[in-house]
């Protein structure tokens, strides 16, 4: 996030405006809000649960490590409550609360604060821990409850499958006559809406879409990662989808599930670990795009969107050292 | 010239000890773990089918097949290997069954696959498979597949490779076993 | 005295993994469990004081210009005897350090320590140096394959006796027992030797 140093790397032109630290996190929070109520809504109280389990651990280790290590302390900025709400949008409404508050450390320890903390981090802390909690407890991970409409009590218990993963068990199960378009899956009605499987804040496409046009609007993100992000997943897997249907999901399918639009609006447009460039967003984006549709196509998980960031991230400096635009003046050595 | 010759003759003397302490070695130990390996595979035999004395190998569909037999030489059972497709790579399992063809015990060790640690390596566990002695036919799939075999949890790809695994060997057991009789 | 030395600066001072860093490979790559880690870090040593003693008695009679080629081919005498000793004497062993074994050769600590000490010193000096090193290298593969296998799997197990068992009401992290979690536990360990070590 922009920083209140004097000496800000951002891309030019270099305007001062009243932005600041909390300011940007709440946008960001407010933005969050629509995705995160659906997922209280559809999943009931063990979503809401999660998300205050989540933010509240967040906000107890940031001011912990920051008193450790003899930083300012500077929990009420926003950013902890952030990465504590992003990670828990990123858990299934069912997780048991241990996950919950293993993954805010994972996040804010070693995510955030091992590499210096707020603007030094490498990795979007909430990916690290999501990445950490799917590898290290994929049972619980993997295990989403059926969304209910159902507020509280009665909500459905039952374990289901979501739409990535029904079509990769299918692609795994190594049969010779592979038809995933003859698989049950949720209407396109479903998808946008957010009733089906899936982590209690990605569900739900409209709410995250509006969140992220709210957040466009505010001049906090620029169109250009998650046009590519998206763009460029959707041109991909359409491909692919012409080659052959029978085993690549259609391309509509593949934006709609998943976390791909909440990575592509909120994950992926973090200040501190993309590009500063325009071109190196698009450079960007385009990455994180191609990469999940690799994994979800080609690789052993059905979902490749936090991978995909998180590999993204790792060549961000590479890519802003790419696209560094040339001083005024200076001129390219040829060859 | 001179100075690579020496140099020459001191790497070879320094390869022909290397060479011949090996060759030494190799002498005394290669007898041990031949007949360890003999001994492995026998104990892993005699885990599937106790009662049997002796094991005859005869090749069948250009598959070994291994016949049990008891002290009196009478047939009690037969084990073969199976190979089903799992998560990551294949996963070597033997299969024991009786004289009618019913399943005695499915045989899966930890360094016969490379499934994910902690969840597909549970497929060794006699927990798993333990739920496919006796029974046979469709029952042998998974219960999401329309059988009977329990999947373990998270690890559905592993254990669908190992339950579609054994009905196919049992499937073929039977073929292979009609053609020769 | 100086043979003390010789023998306890492996050990912690100059530990060949978290001090010198060296040798990471064989200790990322076979520490997943404190058992194989264990046998991994037994046959390096073996090799290490090993060809430190042969390379320390031959240093006199090796050329500069070929004392390379002749180490690897020292070391990978003993890393072949070791293979099939193993091979022969431990199955379970073989089968889990599997391709590890022969990899032995590579291990930068035998041949850093070949070329770094053996090559100049005496056989006695050498054999200390070789059998510190080990133990310095053994302590902390051991060392991470156990913080690995009770975060990971719940257990700590050696030759079979079970050490400690966290029940199964404990939800071990899987991470811990793959690749990742080797380079992260190893970086903790490399940050408590700064902290407390290094001063």
């Amino acid at each position: 996030m922009s920083d209140e140093k004097l000496l800000t790397l951002s891309s030019s032109p270099h305007i001062k405006d009243g932005s600041s630290i909390p300011g940007v996190m709440h946008t960001v929070i407010m933005a969050l809000l629509p995705g995160a109520a659906m997922g209280v809504y559809l999943f009931g109280f063990p979503a809401l649960l999660t998300i205050i389990i989540a933010i509240a651990s967040s906000v107890a280790f940031e001011a912990w490590m920051q008193w450790v290590m003899g930083r300012r302390i500077t929990v009420f900025d926003g950013s902890a409550i952030l990465t504590g709400l992003l990670l828990a949008m990123n858990l299934p409404s069912s997780s048991p609360w241990w996950l919950t508050i293993i993954g805010s450390m994972v996040a804010i320890i070693v995510g955030k604060h091992l590499y210096g903390g707020l603007g030094q981090n490498i990795f979007n802390p909430a990916l690290v821990a999501r990445v950490f909690l799917l590898i290290s407890w994929p049972v619980q991970m993997t295990s989403f409850p059926a969304p209910s409409a159902l507020f509280a009590k009665g909500v459905d218990a039952v374990a289901s499958a979501t739409p990535l993963t029904t079509i990769k068990m299918e692609l795994m199960s190594h049969k010779a006559n592979i038809d995933i378009t003859q698989l049950p899956q949720p209407s396109t009605f479903d998808l946008l809406l957010g009733a089906h499987g899936g982590s209690l804040g990605e569900v739900s496409i409209i709410a995250l879409l509006i969140g992220g046009l709210y957040l466009l609007y505010k001049r906090i993100i620029t169109w250009h990662i998650p046009v590519s992000f998206i763009g460029t997943a959707l041109i991909f897997s359409a491909i692919m989808w012409f080659v052959d249907p029978a085993k690549y999901a259609n391309p509509v399918f593949h934006i709609m599930t998943g976390g791909l639009i909440l990575g592509a609006f909120f994950m992926a447009t973090d200040y501190v670990t993309s590009p500063v460039t325009n071109k190196g967003m698009l450079i960007f984006g385009a990455g994180c795009g191609f990469l999940t549709i690799v994994i979800r196509l080609f690789g052993g998980y059905p979902e490749g969107v936090s991978f995909a960031i998180l590999l993204m991230n790792l060549a961000t400096p590479l890519i802003d050292k790419l696209v560094t635009p040339s001083k005024f003046g200076e001129v390219k050595a040829n060859g | 010239m001179g100075d690579t010759l020496k140099l020459g003759f001191v790497l070879t003397v320094i390869c022909v000890i290397a060479a011949g302490s090996l060759a030494k070695v190799y002498d005394v130990t290669s007898v041990i773990i031949k007949k360890n390996e003999k001994e492995l595979d026998e104990k892993k035999r005699k885990e599937i089918i106790p009662q049997a004395a002796i094991f005859e190998e005869r090749q069948v569909d250009g598959k070994p097949i291994y016949i049990g037999k008891d002290v009196e030489g009478k047939a009690i059972g037969s084990i073969f290997k199976i190979a089903p497709r799992g998560y990551a790579g294949p996963i070597n399992a033997m299969i024991g069954v009786d004289n009618g063809g019913k399943i005695l015990a499915v045989s899966i060790t930890k360094l016969d696959q490379a499934e994910t640690p902690g969840l597909g390596t549970k497929v060794t566990g006699p927990k798993f498979r333990d739920q496919f002695k006796g029974i046979e036919g469709n029952d042998l799939k998974l219960k999401k597949d329309g059988g009977s075999i329990d999947a373990i949890t998270a690890a559905t790809i592993s254990s669908r490779a190992v339950a579609n695994g054994v009905y196919e060997g049992i499937e073929w057991y039977k073929k292979a076993v009609a053609s020769i009789q | 005295m100086s043979l003390w030395k010789d023998f306890t600066t492996g050990i912690i001072k100059e530990n060949p993994v978290i001090v010198l860093m060296i040798g990471l490979c064989p200790t990322l790559a076979v520490s997943s469990s404190a058992n194989d880690a264990f046998g991994m870090g037994i046959a390096a040593t073996f090799v290490l004081i090993a060809s430190n003693i042969i390379v320390s008695m031959v240093r006199n009679h090796t050329p500069d210009a070929i004392r390379i080629p002749i180490f690897i081919v020292i070391i990978s005498t003993f890393v072949t005897i070791v293979d099939y000793v193993i091979h022969a004497f431990d199955m379970e062993l073989y089968a889990s350090l599997g391709v590890f074994i022969p990899l032995i050769v590579v291990n930068c600590i035998i041949l850093g320590r070949a070329e770094a000490y053996a090559y100049k010193n005496n056989v006695i000096s050498s054999t200390m140096d070789g059998l510190g090193m080990g133990l310095g290298f053994i302590l902390i593969i051991t060392l991470l394959g156990a913080i690995r296998e009770i975060i990971g799997n719940g257990t700590v197990t050696i030759f079979n006796y079970q050490l400690l068992n966290l029940g199964a009401g404990y939800q071990p992290a899987l991470m811990f027992i793959m690749p990742p979690g080797a380079f992260l536990t190893i970086a903790f360990l490399m940050a408590a030797q700064n902290k407390w070590l290094k001063k």
